[in-house]
């Protein structure tokens, strides 16, 4: 390690996930995007492509979210112009990509896994305070929670080797939310599908992701499931329409 | 597969519960000694038949009442606690005296 290295400061390298162990094992390509070091591909696009079609795991855990919550946390969001959900475990998609969960009767998880809407996010917590947002609290979600995604046809049969909710696609429809537990991690299953591919977002104590990591690739190895590049999965997100 | 049902989230693994003792009506601590209100909080009277129970479904950390037969472990219904609970009471604060009392 050379002098130049050892004087480098923290925040002038690029942030990591708590995957980035696991992404290097993988051989992943990885590149630097204006949230961190991420896994661009695993293979190449159409191998990629491929797999998210099939059975495919991905990394967002450095994709911006917040929380809030609190009898006055409804109230504190519609003043911002955030369309929400009406009822809890479901989700409201933004213009922007945003996805509002919410999870209880006062309590909303904003989740942005495009990366388009991540001044929205941070606009609202400039704007939060306790002075100004009476009966609504912040819940440091970006800390506290890792976020990964299920992508493909195969992706409810797999998690329901994991979790004990019918998770059949006419059953669990499009923007319904489980928390439940998965091996006794506490987990929150969003299903977001991106265009006609079934996609499952996954998320959890941010200290289990790794293991959470591992445990998915085990169990979708018999139904030739792998990890997918962030690169693939935003083209995914691309052909909505 | 024991299933339980949360006013929450729905019918559920009875795995994804915490049983959380019988329900008590609030009493006022200023109207007993501590010795009756240790009893109070910790003693449950397990009765035969139909008793109110806290339960939480850990996953969300949401505690509810279930009304449950202990004699035929059936529970008729489960409901959130603001129903029980309807509305909010304060006591006037105490100075502690004899622990034993």
């Amino acid at each position: 390690m050379t002098t130049t290295d050892l004087m480098r400061l923290p925040q002038a390298l690029a942030r990591q996930s708590p995957l980035h162990r696991q992404h290097l094992s993988c051989r992943a390509s990885l590149a630097e995007s204006a949230l961190g070091l991420m896994p661009a591909r695993y293979g190449d696009l159409a191998t990629d492509t491929a797999q998210a079609d099939q059975l495919g795991l991905v990394d967002l855990c450095l994709t911006p979210r917040a929380g809030f919550k609190g009898p006055g946390a409804a109230h504190f969001l519609q003043q911002h112009s955030v369309a929400l959900p009406g009822s809890p475990n479901r989700t409201q998609q933004q213009d922007n990509g945003l996805l509002v969960n919410q999870l209880s009767f006062d309590e909303y998880l904003l989740l942005d896994t495009t990366a388009t809407a991540s001044a929205m996010i941070t606009t609202l917590c400039n704007a939060w305070s306790l002075d100004n947002a009476p009966d609504c609290y912040q819940v440091p979600r970006q800390d506290s929670h890792g976020c990964l995604a299920v992508t493909g046809q195969a992706a409810w049969r797999m998690l329901s080797s994991l979790i004990s909710v019918d998770l059949r696609p006419h059953r669990f429809t499009d923007f319904q939310i489980a928390q439940t537990l998965l091996n006794d991690l506490s987990v929150i299953v969003i299903r977001c599908d991106q265009g006609k591919v079934p996609n499952y977002y996954l998320l959890a104590d941010i200290t289990s992701m790794e293991w959470l990591w591992i445990v998915l690739l085990d169990a979708m190895s018999d139904a030739g499931g792998g990890p997918i590049g962030l690169t693939t999965f935003q083209a995914l997100q691309g052909s909505i329409d | 597969m024991k299933l339980l049902r949360c006013p929450l989230n729905g019918l559920r693994n009875i795995a994804e519960f915490l049983y959380g003792g019988e329900v008590h009506p609030l009493t006022d601590p200023s109207h007993h000694g501590a010795r009756a209100w240790a009893e109070q909080v910790f003693f449950d009277d397990n009765a035969a038949g139909l008793v109110l129970e806290w339960w939480c479904h850990r996953p969300t950390s949401y505690w509810f009442i279930a009304e449950r037969n202990t004699v035929t472990d059936q529970v008729l219904r489960t409901f959130a606690s603001s129903e029980y609970y309807v509305e909010s009471v304060t006591f006037k604060r105490v100075s502690s005296g004899d622990p034993n009392a």
